[in-house]
């Protein structure tokens, strides 16, 4: 009976994917609970009181019994217990379970991981691990199953909570007897088994027994799975535990049916379905029922068998078991050929054909579903694919254009260096020694500098580095070589340009290795870079500042563009202010709310209206707000006021 | 008043020669010797110790820090001025730690690092905004086990506090009803005890390691 064994299976799966929970009391009384929490402080010991009172609610109303747990859980975040919480989540979604509710399940298992993680609590993050894990389990998705009851075990391991650990170990036995790989399963069942018996726990060895007894019967191992299975029954009887009880004689029942050995599984049965009725387990029930009917008619007691299936298949219906309501019309039918009375024998042999053709259909229908699903999981990874590509492609364009960014810095650098170079050579060429011509051999560096940068902000560093190293040397040599000339030809207009030329290649070099490096950069820092710097130029130009912010200063990291590009306008208006404004008195201001703007206003002359704006240097700062998608404009207020419109940074 | 006794430590020939130059313009700073490595800068700085060094930091035979740290053991009063072209602040904020008074970037104009040397001098220091925030998060994650010499005293915190907020000596000055020079005592002040701070926690290092 392939079928019969199937659905045995997944009984055994369902009772053996384990919940955990930190402690699960049931029974008490509802009244002196509530008057407790009436009069109790709202402290940890209130969060226990909900959670105890939530679970007295679990089996008759379980809505209440969510409500409790919600209580727990929100006075836990109040008080700031996060142990307080993960018992709320627990138990929580062990409602959610059985309720079907299982994505939101998933979701607070994950937040409890989360929280767990954070307070470096082992076991209860353990605990939330085994419980996604189960879920998954029951979903049918059994590596993410896996994965989860892994994450678990070494937490498990350290902690040290036996029953935790071998009712993670059963677990995992049971995910791989679901993916049919039984070496593992029996590994993972022994071991359960081990930890059980030396912490002398019983309730987790009576599983680790039925687990293992299951492995076996998998391989059809009769006999060690007889052996388990009455050792799984001994314990239950122990603990009177029925639900243990039912499941290990049911599952024993089945090795002998399989064994046909009537005379072994019909007394079993017989014991079982008082059990089932307890516990009021219907599928657990049918496989009895239909146990004893096979029995009943392997030793030929033909009326009783008669009665017996009637009544049955009368009880099933209601309950709709379709595959043990085929076989009971199925062993009927054969009880009427047995005694001849063939007319009733095809009417059952047709009542058995039209649900297996019914059963066959759902199995159709269910297989169109599970390809239709996957059809759409695989669009789904196409249109992922297709994103990705599209992703590579566009980071590809933008680093190619900041190569081409860097390239054209590197060009204007060598520019200048060479044109310095050929003057120097004319002015002093003695001091030129072959040292100095070797660190200013910049446009090799520079080619290497191209060829390197292949977009990799390794690289991009690295270079940076020696830019600075070997650039930066160069020319603080020229610097300190201009103003030597300065103190011999001082009445030489050419050397005072060529020093303030060398500051300012400096100055210009370190905000390129400055843009290059990338680094994150906050909000609040770079605003800090520019008072500072404002600060600093127009200190030593003897103009007063007024810097100002309005809003507030969102944590935010500026992209490396969008900083570089507004560092740089505001340097150049700052330096406009200096060299034409004759102000006093230059005011930036900051305004940070739904959108962005920067000011920058001095009480000076102003500007010469129309002409000016088309100048070079403003023309520039236009470019460069509008590479960063803002707006740039200047007008004449009491000076000149430079406004910037920025897009908010998020 | 006594000129201040300074050298240089610095291989490119042209800069040292440079710096030599703004040296002797003014009559009130004297050079005692310039070095062009580690090596040699390490040996002459112990047998000949200036009041102030002006300190490049990669040298062709190492770090000038992994120098500046020795002769700090043997003369802990010599002040080093951190010499660089590029306002790396983590590098900057290292050499702090390490025993470095102060920095200067190598395009500051003459006259200024003048000013400079006159400023360390005299008991002043400076500080971005940049460092004074990285000073702080040094002192908060050490903030009990300090000996009571490298804790901050209520005024230098407030200090640091508004020079991270990035407002300027001055305004500092004007807000705590101070002149500029004690701000800059008080600076000076954070620098020697962060300089403490991060030796005590070289030495716990050490006893946790042998532990």
């Amino acid at each position: 009976m392939p079928s019969l064994a199937g659905r045995v299976g997944l009984l055994c799966m369902v009772m053996g994917a384990l919940y955990c929970r930190a402690q699960m009391v049931t029974g008490l009384n509802k009244d002196s609970l509530h008057l407790l929490l009436s009069n109790v402080a709202q402290d940890t010991n209130c969060v226990q009181l909900y959670i105890t009172l939530g679970q007295q609610y679990e089996t008759n109303n379980p809505d209440s019994a969510l409500y409790y747990y919600k209580q727990a859980g929100l006075l836990s975040k109040k008080i700031r217990y996060p142990e307080g919480v993960l018992k709320y989540i627990s138990n929580y979604t062990a409602v959610l379970n059985m309720q079907g509710n299982l994505d939101e399940s998933i979701r607070l298992n994950l937040k409890a991981v989360e929280i767990g993680k954070q307070y470096d609590l082992k076991l209860p993050t353990a605990k939330a691990y085994t419980n996604l894990g189960a879920v998954y389990q029951h979903q049918e998705n059994y590596p993410e199953a896996v994965k989860y009851y892994l994450k678990a075990l070494p937490l498990i391991e350290q902690h040290g909570d036996p029953q935790a650990h071998s009712l993670l170990l059963i677990n995992l036995c049971g995910v791989y007897r679901n993916m049919s790989q039984s070496d593992k399963a029996i590994d993972y069942a022994r071991r359960g088994l081990m930890i059980s018996e030396k912490a002398n726990d019983l309730y987790a060895r009576g599983h680790a027994c039925i687990n293992l007894g299951n492995c076996y019967k998998d391989r059809t191992y009769n006999e060690e799975a007889e052996l388990y299975y009455r050792k799984a029954e001994a314990i239950a009887l122990q603990l009177g535990d029925v639900n243990m009880q039912e499941t290990a004689l049911i599952n024993l029942g089945n090795v002998y049916l399989a064994l046909n050995l009537p005379e072994k599984y019909m007394p079993i049965f017989y014991n079982a379905l008082p059990l089932t009725d307890s516990i009021g387990d219907i599928s657990g029930k049918a496989f009895v029922l239909l146990g004893i009917g096979d029995g009943l008619f392997r030793k030929q007691r033909w009326k009783e068998a008669e009665t017996h299936l009637q009544q049955s298949i009368a009880f099933i219906r209601q309950h709709g078991q379709k595959e043990v309501l085929q076989k009971l019309y199925q062993t009927l039918s054969d009880v009427y050929v047995a005694t001849h009375r063939f007319d009733q024998a095809r009417m059952f042999r047709e009542l058995h054909d039209s649900v297996e053709l019914t059963l066959m259909n759902e199995d159709i229908l269910q297989s169109v579903q599970s390809l239709e699903a996957e059809y759409k999981l695989q669009q789904k990874q196409n249109e992922l694919l297709t994103k990705d590509l599209e992703l590579q492609h566009t980071r590809a364009e933008s680093m190619q254009r900041q190569y081409w960014l860097i390239a054209s810095y590197g060009g204007v650098v060598v520019l200048v260096l060479m044109l310095l170079l050929s003057y120097l050579f004319y002015r002093q060429r003695q001091l030129l020694n072959k040292q100095t011509i070797a660190k200013l051999e910049a446009d090799q560096h520079t080619v290497r500098l191209q060829s390197l940068l292949k977009g990799q902000q390794q690289e991009r560093v690295r270079i940076s580095q020696e830019i600075h190293d070997d650039i930066g040397s160069g020319l603080t040599s020229m610097l300190f070589i201009s103003r030597s000339l300065d103190a011999s030809f001082a009445d030489d207009k050419l050397v005072k340009k060529l020093t303030v030329l060398a500051s300012s290649l400096i100055e210009k070099m370190n905000e390129i290795v400055w843009a290059m490096r990338g680094e994150p950069e906050l909000l609040e820092d770079f605003v800090l870079h520019l008072r500072s710097l404002a600060g600093d130029l127009l200190g030593d130009a003897g103009i007063d500042l007024d810097f100002r912010i309005e809003g507030t200063l969102p944590e935010v990291t500026l992209p490396t563009e969008y900083r570089h590009s507004v560092y740089l306008v505001i340097k150049e208006a700052i330096h406009n202010c200096i060299k034409h404004s004759k102000a006093s008195q230059v005011t930036i201001l900051f305004r940070l709310a739904s959108s962005w703007s920067i000011d920058v206003l001095d009480n000076g002359v102003g500007i010469a209206g129309s002409t000016t704006a088309t100048g070079n240097g403003l023309r520039n700062m236009r470019k460069r707000i509008t590479y960063v998608h803002g707006q740039f404009s200047i007008s004449n207020e009491k000076g000149t006021r430079v406004h910037l419109e920025l897009p908010p940074v998020v | 008043m006594q000129p201040i006794r300074v050298s240089i430590v610095e291989d490119i020939i042209e800069i040292r020669e440079g710096l030599k130059f703004i040296l002797q313009q003014d009559n009130t700073l004297i050079l005692v010797a310039a070095y062009s490595n580690a090596e040699d800068a390490r040996k002459g700085l112990t047998e000949q110790p200036p009041d102030i060094v002006i300190m490049d930091i990669n040298l062709p035979d190492g770090s000038g820090l992994g120098c500046m740290q020795r002769v700090k053991a043997k003369h802990p009063h010599i002040q080093f001025m951190i010499f660089t072209i590029y306002e790396d602040s983590e590098q900057i904020f290292q050499a702090l730690s390490l025993g470095a008074s102060g920095y200067l970037l190598k395009n500051t104009a003459p006259g200024k690092i003048v000013d400079a040397l006159h400023e360390l001098h005299n008991g002043g220091a400076p500080m971005s905004s940049t460092i004074a925030k990285k000073v702080i998060l040094t002192f908060q994650s050490r903030p009990s086990e300090g000996e009571p010499e490298s804790l901050l005293s209520g005024r230098e915190q407030e200090v640091l506090t508004l020079l991270s907020k990035g407002l300027f000596y001055k305004e500092i000055a004007v807000q705590l009803h101070i002149s500029i020079g004690t701000v800059r005592q008080h600076i000076h002040h954070i620098y020697k005890k962060l300089q403490v701070q991060n030796r005590t926690e070289a030495i716990n290092k050490h006893f946790g390691k042998s532990l």
